[in-house]
């Protein structure tokens, strides 16, 4: 294996996250809107404000300010929130759990539609089967998941009464409640997943059927089944493994809609309410955090294409 | 050795660009025969003569509220029931038509434009360009792009024109991205080499020769990013920071009515529904442009 | 006849047991977590700089201040057992209750008293409540352990009113504030200590063991969730994940009401919406401009849109329930005299204006709508811009605004309906109104103590600012809460002053 190829890759993801963090923090100055006026609420005098813009260093340089984030950031200190003071890494634990749970469970969901629909649908392409899941993976694409969750709670919660409408349980407190609490916000954005992931995993093991080795593996007379689980799903998996991948980083950064409708004590939500309260040490850890994730699953991505097809130079 | 380098670029343009007709032509044929996008395009005919005409030929004002009709359940006189302010459901998602479909257009096309530009930038010019550009739209990419969105409108102030900017910047990376690509696909090609041989400039280069091989992918692209877009600004109404009231926005409408569905369950489905439509429309419409324009890659 | 008296005292013996067995069966319980749900998640804990509700719906049941009020929102003792004014008017003397200990187990005394003021009115840590304190140049003393004195540098009659609570001046243990003078949890010596607050969606409440009023809490646990949606939270009581919930939105009213193993808490709060007016903006500065808009607007459709008519139209800041109601209210509405007024003042062709609600509270957002309405049936031209919160604050203080929509809350003296928001120049004067005689009126009304003379007084005041309309006045809304029938002993207050000590489970 390329070593340096993933140092290389390693390096650019680096600088992309700076420029995440450089971003943020721009945005955050230029933005109209105060974090001491949001802790004093209705009650800000002007001495008030200025006197805790002075405490909390907001009066400072911007570039100053950055320098200082970004050299305690290097050693691994996130700072405080300007709003309730608390540290801002223990709440980024806190809140990185239920966002990963949240984007498996909903991949999960997407992978056990994806996989019989989609390899169903090539196999029989222009089907009736092939029809209905194309127009329905349509569907899942086109239904905004704000939508979808508000019309599931209105179903399965308030009117059947069968899982809570929203919240969350830790897994370590109870495991039925957590499943419970998971359920509907999993199944909101599982469906999209399912839907992008039906589509690629049809074409792309539309493209592996109709290649030679899967042409002489029928000729050779192997049943149709063994062409398709041994032959041709295994090397259609490369192209798969990748759109799996984008589905895990746009799902980890991609709840953030789902996390409010289902009170879902998520990263996005944190990373909302953040920008909401200009809260900047908050929304920084909170979009490093999930820039980490993101840039870790793609680098994963790129190891398993590596494991997957041996053919395949890097550099 | 002059003349038949002459001689080859003259072979190549005819080949380039006598098929390429029948290449649009076959496109369009294809387009045509294309059952799922004809119904996409049906729909968006509807939501389009919705947007033009339906302002005109409403029953009633969208703004004007009536107290003594709060949350009438669908009748003859509201088909889609009305609102906490006794407005008619239905006239506002005809009226809504206007603001998403706008909000669509113009946000993908400042996306394709800019996107566009930088892309075929990227891709054609030295390695350091190359670089600055695509680490700043990996930058922009990294962002959970309603965050982004949300973020920017911040900073722009709220309303249907800043939302049209901010779901436009968030889009500008895919565009870059799709014209980088291509542009790499043909940078080389002979017909190119060619051209430059010949002393085309590099702008002449991009926007003659470049250009139009690259905007098939670019159409496809254009049409599933207004689906995205529309969503996208249904997401940012949802969160009250797109449309402002009393503007009706499909999005808004939901946001607004949300806390009533139990109740009231008509103004929870309706405006998701044409919203949902609108999205499929495009989407259905996009991939159709897909399996027409490029038939490779039809599946 | 002695037989009788012997029948009547076996009666009365009768009765007197039976009252008690009755008795018995309401005897509280002790023990049991109760699960409440939130409306919001919690800002600062930091008592003496948050201004959120949903922090002090926490911190009322973690600090105290020397004095609080009653259920009845009457004056009451708490760290303080008793206080006096002196003759001068200029000095309040506390006697702080002796045997108080903070949940860290240390006793209070009165240097913890001295502390708290202190560190409020100092002004590098910007705290909101200065003023309600005793001000930036009151100075505070601990002569013995449980004695406490304020002296202000002009007679306020009004402080122990405006000290009251958690909310006013709370009196926290030093160890609290942490090396860079910031409280994250406060110590205090409430009925329940804070645990386990990492982030602001989940919390729980333990029983402070030591807490000074013998017998409480009833509850050993606390466990607060916050449901930001009214629905699900609604639904969330009514699958009895929770017991309690705060806030359950109006339109959820009748439902919840006719539902038997709901109760539902109500009570007329001490609260009002309102629109503020900029009066150094032309042409808003015109009072005949800001009375027609006065006029204009239809104040039971406002109610309607912005809690479903659970509230009381008003036309001055407080309402029928308050002992500070005035019954002056000139503006019903009158579209022909709004536009008379409007054509006096030169603008018989209306104006453009813009209203600014806060898309953070939606009801400000309905209410801008039906004013917009109501503005056009006039002529005046009104668009809405809605920021959210942290923005609204920074535009409303600076006075970059025509028309804000807002609420004022909590409101258990009349100095707080008209001072701070009114006389010139006041820290949340944010309208620019001024009117010499108003601010002698309500100068005059904060030195004195006795009621009937206070009330004569700010009734003088309260017609002179409803007369000029920096503020137009919309409602008084109806306070919501709903809980489980075995969740006994909650009381909804008009100051919503969200007490859980006395709460406990019959099940």
């Amino acid at each position: 294996m390329n070593l340096s190829y993933i140092l290389q890759r390693i390096f650019l993801a680096l600088v992309v996250i700076l420029g995440v963090t450089f971003v943020v923090f721009m945005i955050v100055h230029i933005v109209p809107g105060d974090p001491a006026r949001v802790i004093l609420g209705a009650y800000a005098s002007d001495e008030s404000v200025a006197a805790i813009r002075e405490r909390l260093g907001l009066n400072r340089p911007f570039l100053e300010q950055y320098g200082d984030w970004l050299g305690k950031a290097a050693r691994g200190e996130l700072g405080s929130s300007l709003i309730t003071s608390q540290p801002v890494m223990p709440q980024l634990l806190q809140r990185l759990g239920p966002t990963i749970e949240l984007a498996l469970a909903s991949l999960l969901i997407g992978i056990a539609i994806a996989f019989p629909i989609g390899i169903l649908s090539a196999v029989r392409p222009g089907s009736k089967i092939d029809l209905v899941a194309s127009f329905f993976s349509q569907i899942g694409v086109s239904v905004p998941s704000f939508w979808m969750g508000i019309i599931l709670v209105l179903l399965f919660s308030l009117t059947l009464n069968w899982l809570p409408p929203s919240g969350y349980t830790p897994i370590s407190e109870d495991l039925g409640d957590w499943i419970a609490h998971l359920v509907l916000p999993a199944v909101t954005t599982g469906i999209v997943s399912a839907s992008i992931l039906t589509r690629f995993i049809r074409s792309a093991m539309l493209d592996v059927l109709h290649m030679n080795y899967v042409q002489t593996a029928r000729a050779k007379g192997l049943s149709e089944r063994t062409v398709v689980t041994k032959h041709a799903l295994r090397n259609a998996m490369i192209n798969i493994v990748t759109i799996i991948g984008l589905q895990m980083t746009a799902l980890l950064s991609g709840v953030v809609i789902v996390e409010v409708v289902f009170a879902w004590p998520g990263l996005g939500r944190l990373a909302l309410d953040a920008v909401l309260d200009r809260d900047y040490p908050m929304l920084q850890g909170a979009v490093l955090t999930i820039a980490i994730m993101v840039t870790l699953v793609n680098l994963v991505v790129d190891l398993l294409y590596f494991f997957l097809d041996p053919r395949i130079e890097f550099g | 050795m002059a003349s038949t380098t002459v001689a080859k670029i003259g072979i190549n343009e005819a080949t380039q660009t006598q098929p390429s007709r029948g290449l649009w032509g076959d496109a369009f044929y294809r387009l045509i025969r294309h059952r799922l996008a004809m119904f996409g395009a049906f729909v968006l005919l509807v939501v389009i003569f919705m947007a033009v005409l339906g302002p005109n030929t409403a029953a009633y004002n969208p703004e004007t509220m009536d107290f003594s009709a709060r949350f009438a359940p669908p009748s003859l006189t509201h088909p889609f029931g009305t609102d906490d302010f006794g407005r008619d459901t239905f006239t506002r998602i005809v009226y809504g038509a206007r603001v998403s479909l706008l909000v669509g257009i113009i946000a993908v096309s400042l996306a394709a434009t800019v996107g566009t530009i930088l892309g075929m930038i990227a891709g054609y010019s030295n390695r350091i360009a190359d670089e600055v550009i695509m680490r700043s739209m990996d930058v922009l990419y990294a962002f959970p792009a309603i965050l982004l969105a949300i973020a920017i409108l911040a900073a722009l102030g709220k309303g249907v024109g800043n939302a049209m900017i901010a779901i436009g910047i968030v889009y500008i990376p895919i565009f870059a991205r799709i014209a980088r690509g291509a542009v790499l696909s043909v940078r080389n090609e002979e017909f190119i080499t060619a051209a430059r041989a010949l002393g085309a400039g590099d702008i002449r280069i991009l926007s003659t020769h470049i250009f139009p091989n690259i905007l098939s992918p670019i159409i496809v692209e254009t049409s599933l990013s207004l689906a995205f877009a529309i969503l996208a600004e249904a997401a940012l109404s949802f969160f009250g920071l797109g449309t402002q009231p009393p503007d009706p926005s499909w999005g808004r409408m939901l946001s607004e009515g949300r806390g009533y569905f139990r109740q009231s369950v008509w103004l929870g489905i309706f405006p998701g529904l044409a919203i949902m439509f609108t999205v499929m429309g495009f989407n259905f419409l996009g991939d159709g442009l897909r399996d027409a324009l490029d038939p490779r890659l039809k599946r | 006849m002695k037989r009788l008296g012997v029948l009547l005292s076996i009666l009365i013996l009768i009765v007197f047991v039976v009252g008690q067995t009755i008795a018995q069966d309401a005897e509280p319980k002790m023990g049991g977590t109760l699960k409440a749900a939130w409306d919001a998640e919690w800002v600062s804990l930091d008592p003496h700089l948050s201004s959120a509700y949903s922090s002090f719906a926490v911190l009322a049941n973690v600090v105290e201040g020397l004095t609080t009020f009653d259920d009845a929102v009457k004056l009451a003792p708490s760290l303080a057992e008793s206080w006096e004014q002196s003759e001068d008017g200029l000095t309040w003397t506390f006697k702080i209750r002796e045997g108080v200990k903070f949940s860290n187990g240390r006793e209070m005394t009165s240097e913890d008293v001295k502390f708290s003021f202190e560190r409020i009115i100092n002004p590098e840590l910007g705290s909101g409540r200065v003023n309600s304190c005793g001000g930036a140049d009151a100075t505070f003393d601990a002569p013995d352990a449980t004695t406490f004195t304020i002296t202000t540098t002009s007679p306020n009659g009004v402080l122990p009113i405006t000290i009251a609570g958690a909310a006013g001046c709370a009196i926290v243990a030093s160890e609290s504030v942490g090396e860079d003078g910031q409280i994250v949890v406060p110590i205090g010596t409430g009925p329940f200590v804070i645990q386990d607050v990492v982030g602001t969606t989940s919390m729980t409440l333990l029983k402070n063991p030591d807490y000074w009023q013998m017998g409480f809490p009833y509850l050993d646990e606390i466990d607060i969730v916050v449901i930001p949606e009214a629905s699900p939270r609604e639904a969330a009581l009514l699958g009895g994940e929770v017991d309690w919930i705060m806030s359950p939105a109006p339109q959820s009213y009748e439902a919840l009401k006719g539902n038997p193993d709901v109760v539902v808490g109500e009570t007329p709060l001490l609260q009002y919406s309102y629109m503020g007016v900029n009066t150094t903006r032309d042409p808003l500065s015109d009072v005949r401009v800001r009375q027609a808009m006065a006029y204009a607007i239809d104040r039971e459709q406002i109610c309607a849109a912005g809690e479903f008519g659970l509230c009381t139209p008003i036309e001055g800041p407080t309402a029928p329930g308050s002992p500070w109601y005035f019954e002056y209210a000139p503006y019903g509405r009158d579209v022909e005299k709004a536009k008379a007024l409007l054509a006096e003042a030169g603008f018989a062709d209306g104006f453009d204006v813009e209203l600014m609600p806060t898309s953070t509270y939606e009801n400000t957002v309905r209410q801008a709508q039906v004013v917009q309405q109501n503005l056009a049936e006039v002529g005046i031209r009104a668009t809405i811009n809605a920021p959210e919160w942290s923005q609204w604050l920074e535009l409303e203080g600076g006075g970059n605004y025509d028309i804000y929509l807002c609420g004022w809350i909590g409101l258990t003296d009349a100095d707080l309906y008209y001072y701070l928001q009114h006389r010139t120049g006041e820290v949340f004067n944010f309208t620019g109104y001024s009117n010499p005689e108003f601010d002698s009126l309500v100068d005059q009304g904060r030195s004195i103590t006795d009621f009937d003379e206070r009330y004569e007084i700010y009734s003088q005041a309260n017609k002179l600012l409803v007369d000029e309309a920096p503020y137009i006045y919309f409602y008084s809304p109806v306070g919501l809460r709903a809980y489980k029938p075995f969740v006994k002993g909650f009381v909804t207050r008009p100051d919503l002053l969200n007490q859980l000590w006395n709460v406990w489970l019959d099940q």
